[in-house]
């Protein structure tokens, strides 16, 4: 049996940011108050449509959190998650009509599309 | 004691209106076969019931009636509006009695609707035109009048409603909805919507049930905020209504007159109308009761509730009007920013306030709060009960003034 080391630190194996992103994501912590630590990345859903994906601050770190340490920001991500999240890449597009988050690759180990299926939600 | 009666009832594994059903049915010694999607959900540990795949469902009518059948259904119910027709259907095959399947289809589309209403020469429906998002819209929509309104053909809570003054609004609005559409079912399954004439005045909703062409009142509701748009999210139930009783009679006989227009015979009815310079306008016909988590008013302030009633109307047992003896009322939280959710503060407090019952928060931190028109979920209710329909409205304003939803902003995300 070989020892190993074990860290809690994601890694561009796991998921890849872009400059772009990181500077946003840079951008977005420092306009905010000191609650916030950082960007957390979640993963929700599970139904016909596969994983939705989302992106939100961050206020503290849980036990079951990776950290990706970028410059001048952190990047959450709890270790469900993440399993949906390896091999991603996350880039940051500005292109003056819309300005938002593109996670890339996301699919290739879960499968899925990111949308709603709108399999018979309650209304 | 063996249950006497039984009933099917078809609806998905996590419908929060079955949930209440199944619950009412097993105190009253009715049994339920629950047809539904997933073996794991809301039932209770021991149910009969049949899995099924809605995707596939009207391709096994036959064989659900077949194994229904063996059990002995006496009614086929579906809470939820997206099952009704499906729930007909069954009932057909069955020999039960339900509203024809024709009737059904209407109700369940907005445009289908105001068709046959006009066509039966009601005279409270807004003029109206079926917009197809495919087609060039500057043409279609050339001879619509502002303001207006523009609404998905079959979705319900006021989602993806939109009022709009003016041609860029209504442009913008089609955008919106058509987002919402693409969201929401599978590509291209729906691309139509109806944009018709905005109606002022105030807003009414009548629970009631019709048989032999005879609408009985539960109650009408009173919507005190004003709905102006350009959202219609629902904020204010008050019951009885302060309308005058003759008003009140006008709002039944036009509903009833609706329901025969369209087709309906039987069972529960919800209506949402328009009170417009002295004349009732129809909104809505729903053959079903009103949303479980609005009709728990009736368990809180009456001893039965309004799946009670409709249960054991449904198996012919002899059950007299659900009536509400206090005036009582409901405020369907609002969400004012979308975002996540981080805490809710003065639960105690708002729950604190006189002639309220209860204030029940639904949402959990870390969930999603949408606004409309995207959002189709109330993150809570708050209940009253009192003397006076005023104590009622002001009991819910000052209640809901007390609580705070904090949330943080939800980052833009595309995924690829």
């Amino acid at each position: 049996m070989e020892h190993a080391t074990f860290q809690n630190e994601i890694t561009d194996s796991d998921i890849r940011v872009t400059a772009a992103a990181g500077n946003k994501m840079s951008e977005l912590v420092q306009s905010t108050d000191e609650s916030i630590i950082g960007i957390r990345v979640y993963v929700s859903g599970g139904g016909c449509g596969g994983m939705n994906y989302g992106m939100t601050y961050a206020e503290s770190a849980t036990d079951y959190d990776r950290v990706l340490n970028g410059e001048n920001f952190h990047l959450y991500a709890d270790v469900i998650a993440l399993q949906y999240l390896t091999g991603a890449e996350i880039d940051y597009v500005d292109d003056g009509i819309q300005a938002t988050f593109v996670f890339h690759n996301v699919f290739q180990t879960v499968g899925g599309s990111g949308a709603c299926g709108g399999c018979g939600a309650a209304s | 004691m063996s249950a006497t009666h039984c009933v099917a009832l078809i609806a998905p594994a996590h419908s929060y209106r079955a949930s209440v059903f199944l619950r009412v049915a097993a105190d009253h010694n009715i049994s339920v076969v629950f047809v539904s999607d997933r073996s794991a959900n809301i039932v209770p540990a021991h149910i009969s019931g049949l899995e099924v795949n809605f995707g596939e469902l009207t391709d096994h009518v036959q064989s659900i009636c077949r194994q229904l059948e063996e059990f002995g259904v006496q009614a086929v119910i579906a809470p939820d509006e997206k099952y009704v027709t499906l729930a007909g259907k069954i009932s057909q095959k069955l020999g039960l009695p339900h509203n024809s399947i024709e009737s059904l289809r209407t109700a369940s589309d907005k445009y289908l609707s105001r068709k046959q209403l006009k066509s039966a020469g009601i005279e409270g429906v807004p003029d109206f035109t079926l917009i197809d998002l495919r087609q060039d819209l500057d043409k279609q929509l050339s001879q619509v009048r502002f303001p207006c309104v523009a609404k998905p053909l079959n979705m319900s809570a006021s989602r993806g409603v939109i009022r709009a003054d003016h041609h860029v609004e209504l442009k913008n609005a089609l955008e919106v909805i058509e987002k919402i559409l693409q969201f929401e079912f599978e590509r291209g399954q729906y691309h139509e919507v109806i944009v018709e004439d905005y109606i002022g005045g105030t807003e009414h909703a009548l629970e009631a049930y019709l048989s032999d062409a005879q609408l009985e009142v539960i109650c009408l509701f009173d919507k005190p905020d004003p709905l102006h748009g350009p959202y219609f999210e629902e904020t204010y139930y008050i019951t009885p209504s302060r309308l005058d009783e003759s008003i009140q009679e006008q709002i039944r006989a036009t509903v009833l007159s609706g329901c025969l227009a369209i087709g309906l015979s039987s069972g529960p009815v919800h209506a949402e109308v328009r009170l417009f310079e002295g004349k009732v306008w129809i909104l809505e016909i729903a053959p079903r009761s009103i949303g479980g988590d609005c009709g728990r008013l009736f368990e809180l302030t009456t001893n039965s509730s309004i799946e009670e009633f409709v249960l054991n109307r449904a198996v012919g047992r002899e059950v007299g009007t659900l009536s509400l003896e206090r005036a009582a009322g409901v405020l369907m939280i609002p969400i004012t920013e979308s975002g996540i959710l981080r805490r809710v503060e003065g639960v105690t407090d708002a729950q604190s306030i006189d002639n309220i019952l209860e204030v029940r928060i639904d949402v959990r931190e870390g969930e999603r709060l949408v606004r409309w028109p995207q959002g189709g979920k109330y993150p809570g209710y708050i209940y009253a009960l009192a003397d006076r329909p005023w104590q009622v409205e002001s009991a819910l304003r000052q209640s809901y003034e007390m609580l705070k939803f904090v949330t943080k902003p939800e980052l833009p995300v595309v995924v690829h």
